[in-house]
């Protein structure tokens, strides 16, 4: 087999792959009547056309990429964190709890206080399912989808008892909301006119900080051997199980500080709604970005782009926001279908025969 | 069932290639069998006994070649149509349904039983009573697969062949997991049977092939290297041809040495994955600087046994003295640092992390150590020279250090495993199949290695099903069955008929 | 003995969606497939059921056969995209937890999207009515309890012992149960596994599809976003909660049901006891029930979530 061979293989799948996710929309799409190469432009362009909108993307891609670099963590070693949702929702309950319970602190003391409350709140939320995993074999994939429902009843619990806005109280408008918090929290806005905050930088370190741990220490060693081959790693001495809820909690600590700085830069008040399915697309930024820091950047980006032009889709063209979903979900089963087409060595000798014998006819015909 | 009821008087397969991905499974391979006769298909483990027999069942599709029954070309695209042609296989790993019952394992073959809304499990119980009367075979039509010993499964793999009308009868390595008593048994009953069926039956055991078949083909990687009757060739001979050359691995003949003993095992219970007591009351002692040799048909609890000893199953009672400590149900990363090294049954998922570099794969059990890592971060630099070095002292045939180990070929993969634990200068040695399926270069190095840590006093426990693998090496052999040491023998007196009455389970010197 | 018969009676219907989804889950599972993504398809079983009465049946006099209409139409998508779902986890074989997430969001994105464009804003349809039965629902306490339902109600518990012949004693159910726990011995005895598997995905997809639209014409009577909340979740842990038995997934239903039933009692007798604390007491009820049931190897699938590939040599 050659090598340009295996590349040229390679390339079409990919292409095929991006054909096939952008086909099974386009049905959608057309079910519902829309123009499908114009939705498909405003989401992908749209965006980009103002500052404004940049920043907006840019904005979606802060929660995202530090959501996705939790869930790479986890996923690495062996564990699918399906939980981010929740672990977010605790994480803004943690940092709501400290910013309403210490609001004369000066910032700098403050903001890392609450930070670290949002990330113990939602490293919690992952030992849970973690630690499940671990010791009673109960499946990461159905523990952390029910206690997304759960992070859900208590966070609407929360904002409607315990942390309700006095205002709502008095004025009885009902908005099940926290009051807005001490600008103790509040991470600047250094771009004028836009909501584009210094959380971005927080991620940016965030993602480095993965990269050194993963694949510069004997921790994040460990971690990969364990998620690569549990049997293998077990085989070496590495205690599986303890990497194993390690990784889940950084995961969940990482959701919950994607919770912390959202708050803290862009809504300052715990709201409803305010997760969005962060949680979900954080997987599949983390798919997409394939389970790395260098990667998971620029996906988040994009992602964040989806998310924003599918706003934007309602508007000028009539397609719901929900939209997004159908994509995102479309491409989690085509990344991981396209993984083990790649990685099949038997469909690629069949499809190296079959080139050949192409080739050896032309060759023949040309004689 | 409604299947031609034509006697195969002659089968032959012709030209047969077969391609995997970077092997050569079946090269260009033709052998023919006629009525009554039993063909051994001889060869090495890898030598693609059981790719060409897959070939011929309709699980796979040749590249090239064709087969021929009583001179009509047949064209087999799954197992069915092989059935329909009277072929019938019983495999290595047997083909059951462990949460099925013996019925209901037959009855999912047999489709003349099959109507869309029912499924007529009288009929094919009648079948299999018949069956039994016929060849003499007992099996309850009742009993769930997981209820069974391997010898019970066999016949039940046997009696589901014959129910589907197989007239022409395919045994993959049918000894492998039986004890020489059941191995005679089934011999006496294919010979009974070989009046009525042809049979190719696969090999590598040379007495059966001798006790057994009319004719002989030896494969060696994927080609047929010789063709001939039986009777005619001397084992020595057939050994010769198998192998490629003599058989000349290197012998253990130094003196018995003075070590003093170092694992000592006392009363080890230890469970199996079912739940049964795999170990019983087991005891052994092993010296430093000694090779000894555990004997035994495998699962009679040698997998077990490791695993309890490298803290990777739990032990129910009893002590493993390891050096003056016990280490049972320590936690394996205790155990190694303790001193152990241990080459493990499965080197391909359990020996290596199969999607990790070459590299990072020598430092498995070593990351937390100075060596490699300083305050938790790995020191590249001497990851890279500790597997360059390792390389080249072990041999290992890779293109640089950076690739997946998983894709090293499995005599490559070994050395890796072997030069990790060696290099890690362990002061005891466990090593399960350590020359399985390789080629003889790669168990020639493999020997000499483990000699040469025995020379420098680390004690060595080697499991092996291979009789003379363990005669060449140890000092003393022990051989284990149904979870207990049944003797331990000196070198002097072990040999492969002292051995295989002690493996089948007779203790003392009793006449067989 | 009013409160009882009452959360009997109510929590008998709850169970319906939860029984049809685990028991097509069930299948799926017994081939050897989990398919994470049941969620999915019952929330565009739910959109699609409803949308048929809603569109062109509107409160007519025909509407019964529109709901049938709706009910046919969720079970076919359901099985496109269960066979959908076989394509990636079986021919491709993709892993089966995270394509099934996969699957989960594309349905219920694909649900939401669709639901927004035609039907919008909360709207209702009049449903399946109940049906009690001439005679037996006049029964005291039996009657209300086990005879006063909407026909599906009957029908799902009929189909419990049909889904137990189905998988025991037919030829299908016995290559259905090989696939799943040892496919390789299943595909040396002339048996095609994918197909197998295939099959499996279709009946389940079908099945979650019928479960959808049950919680949209037949419970709730109207669709939303949250409609499933959960439940096609909760169905793939009763599977593994009921080991893989129609009867004792049954059980684990109504164990869910009746509990949500109780939550409900109590709200309606207002006792104070936050209502956000009893609408998650089934999610907690579902990780304590996985915690504390254990897979029992020899009976199950042992070949759950493994893809099957012939040419893999061991």
């Amino acid at each position: 087999m050659t090598k340009q061979f295996r590349v040229l293989y390679k390339v079409t799948i990919i292409i095929l792959a991006i054909l096939a996710a952008m086909l099974i929309g386009s049905i959608i799409l057309m079910t519902i009547g829309a123009d499908v190469f114009k939705t498909y432009r405003v989401i992908l362009f749209e965006p980009l056309k103002t500052t404004l909108q940049l920043t907006e993307v840019l904005i979606r891609a802060i929660p995202l990429t530090i959501i996705a670099l939790g869930i790479s963590v986890a996923y690495r070693s062996g564990i699918i964190n399906i939980g981010g949702e929740g672990q977010m929702a605790m994480g803004i309950l943690g940092t709501t709890a400290v910013a309403l319970a210490f609001p004369e602190l000066p910032k700098p003391i403050l903001l890392p206080m609450a930070i670290l409350a949002g990330a113990m709140a939602g490293g919690v939320w992952g030992f849970i399912p973690g630690i499940l995993r671990a010791k009673l074999q109960v499946s990461e994939l159905l523990s952390t989808v029910m206690l997304n429902y759960i992070a859900a009843q208590i966070y609407t619990f929360m904002l409607r008892g315990p942390f309700l806005d006095p205002a709502e109280l008095t004025m009885g408008s009902g908005t099940p909301q926290s009051m807005r918090l001490s600008t103790g929290i509040w991470l600047n806005r250094f771009l004028k006119g836009t909501r584009l905050h210094t959380g971005i930088f927080f991620a940016l370190f965030l993602a480095l900080l993965i990269y050194l741990l993963l694949w510069k220490t004997n921790y994040g060693y460990k971690m990969r051997a364990a998620g690569a081959s549990a049997r293998a790693a077990r085989y070496g001495g590495i205690s599986v199980t303890w990497y194993l809820v390690i990784a889940m909690v950084i995961s969940g600590a990482f959701a919950g500080m994607a919770g912390a700085i959202e708050i803290a830069g862009v809504h300052r008040r715990a709201i409803e709604g305010i997760t969005g399915g962060y949680g979900f697309s954080g997987i599949v930024v983390a798919l997409f970005g394939g389970l790395h820091p260098a990667g998971i950047i620029p996906a988040s980006f994009f992602f964040g782009l989806l998310i924003v032009g599918a706003d934007m889709t309602q508007r000028m063209v009539g397609v719901p926001a929900n939209m997004v979903n159908v994509l995102q979900g479309v491409i989690i089963l085509v990344i991981v279908a396209t993984k083990m087409i790649l990685a099949d060595p038997y469909l690629m000798e069949r499809v190296w025969r079959k080139y050949q014998g192409i080739g050896k006819k032309h060759v023949e015909v040309e004689a | 069932m409604e299947l031609t009821q034509k006697k195969i008087t002659n089968l032959r397969m012709e030209h047969i290639t077969k391609r995997f991905p970077g092997v050569l499974a079946s090269d260009d391979i033709t052998l023919e069998i006629s009525e009554g006769q039993i063909l051994a298909l001889v060869g090495e483990n890898g030598a693609g006994k059981t790719t060409l027999m897959n070939i011929l069942m309709g699980l796979y599709q040749p590249d090239e070649g064709r087969i021929l029954i009583n001179g009509e070309e047949v064209h087999f695209r799954s197992p069915n149509d092989a059935f329909a042609a009277g072929l019938g296989m019983v495999h290595q790993q047997y083909m059951l349904v462990a949460n099925m019952t013996v019925l209901e394992n037959i009855a999912l073959g047999f489709k003349a039983a099959w109507s869309p809304y029912k499924l007529d499990l009288g009929m094919v119980r009648d079948r299999i009573t018949e069956i039994a009367k016929k060849y003499g075979l007992v099996v309850d039509p009742d009993a769930y697969i997981w209820q069974l010993s391997v010898g019970e499964q066999q016949r039940v793999e046997l009696v589901k062949t014959l129910c589907l009308g197989a007239r022409f009868l395919i045994l993959d390595e049918p000894t492998s997991a039986l004890t020489p008593q059941e191995t005679d048994e089934l011999i006496v009953l294919l010979k009974n049977m070989s009046s009525e069926l042809s049979i190719i039956f696969i090999s590598h055991k040379l007495q059966e092939v001798k006790d057994l078949s009319d004719k002989i083909t030896i494969l060696r990687h994927g080609a047929v290297v010789f063709e001939g009757n039986t009777h005619e060739h001397s084992p020595s001979d057939i050994a010769a041809l198998m192998t490629g050359h003599e058989v000349d691995l290197p012998l253990n003949e130094e003196p018995a040495p003075e070590g003093v003993p170092v694992l000592d095992i006392k009363n080890l219970n230890v469970k199996s994955d079912r739940g049964f007591l795999a170990l019983k009351d087991l005891n052994l002692t092993i010296s430093s600087g000694e090779i000894v040799g555990l004997a035994g048909v495998s699962g009679n609890g040698q997998r077990e046994l490791a695993e309890a000893i490298n803290g990777l199953r739990k032990v129910e009672s009893g002590e493993i003295q390891f050096y003056g400590e016990n280490i049972a149900n320590k936690s394996p990363h205790h155990i190694i640092e303790a001193g152990m090294g241990y080459i493990p049954e499965e080197r391909n998922t359990e020996g290596i992390v199969p999607s990790f570099s070459l590299k990072e794969n020598l430092i498995l059990k070593d990351t937390e150590h100075d060596e490699f890592s300083n305050h938790a971060f790995l020191k590249n630099k001497a990851i890279d020279k500790n597997a360059e070095d390792l390389r080249v002292k072990f041999d290992i045939r890779s293109p640089n250090i950076s690739i997946a180990a998983g894709s090293l070929s499995g005599g490559n993969i070994q050395k890796v495993i072997l030069a990790r634990e060696i290099s890690r200068r362990p002061k005891f040695l466990i090593a399960v199949y350590p020359i399985r399926g390789l080629d003889l270069g790669a168990a020639e190095f493999i020997h000499k290695q483990l000699l040469e840590i025995r020379r420098e006093g680390i004690g060595i426990l080697l499991i092996s099903e291979e009789l003379d693998e363990i005669l060449d090496l140890s000092d003393r052999v022990a051989v284990i069955f149904k979870g207990q040491i049944q003797k331990v023998l000196d070198r002097k007196d072990a040999n492969r008929r002292s051995l295989g009455i002690l493996m089948a389970g007779v203790k003392d010197d009793q006449t067989v | 003995m009013n409160f009882i018969v009452n959360i009997l009676s109510l929590g008998i219907p709850f169970s319906v969606a939860l029984l049809i989804a685990s028991l097509g889950e069930m299948f799926n599972q017994r081939a050897g497939v989990f398919n994470l993504g049941c969620e999915g398809i019952m929330a565009m079983g739910a959109f699609l059921g409803m949308l048929v009465p809603y569109s062109i049946g509107q409160g007519g006099p025909t509407s019964g056969m529109y709901n049938v209409l709706g009910l046919g139409l969720a079970m076919v998508v359901g099985a496109l995209l269960g066979i959908f779902f076989a394509f990636v986890v079986v021919t491709f074989r993709a892993p089966q937890g995270i394509a099934g997430i996969g699957l989960q969001m594309f349905g219920v994105g694909t649900a939401g999207t669709l639901f927004r464009h035609f039907i919008g804003g909360t709207q209702s349809v009049p449903g399946i009515g109940n049906f009690p039965i001439p005679g037996l629902s006049k029964i005291p306490f039996i009657g209300p309890i086990f005879f006063s339902h909407n026909v599906l109600v009957y029908l799902a518990f009929l189909f419990v012992p049909l889904a137990w012949y189905i998988l025991f004693k037919t030829p299908w159910g016995l290559r259905v149960r090989a696939v799943g726990t040892n496919p390789r011995a299943a595909d040396s005895i002339g048996i095609q596994v994918n197909k197998v598997r295939y099959q499996a995905l279709a009946v389940g997809g079908a099945l979650a599809g019928l479960a959808g639209a049950y919680l949209s014409l037949a419970q709730v009577k109207m669709f939303s976003d949250e409609i499933i909340a959960g439940r096609g979740f909760i169905a793939v842990a009763l599977v593994y909660f009921g080991h893989w038995h129609p009867v004792k997934i049954m059980g684990g239903a109504l164990l869910f049901s009746l509990a949500q039933a109780l939550q409900l009692a109590i709200q309606g007798q207002g006792i104070n006891f936050p209502y956000e604390f009893a609408v998650m007491l089934p999610y907690v009820l579902v990780i304590i029930v996985l915690a504390f049931s254990r897979e029992s190897q020899l009976l199950g699938p042992t070949s759950l979530g493994i893809p099957f590939n012939r040419e893999k040599r061991i």
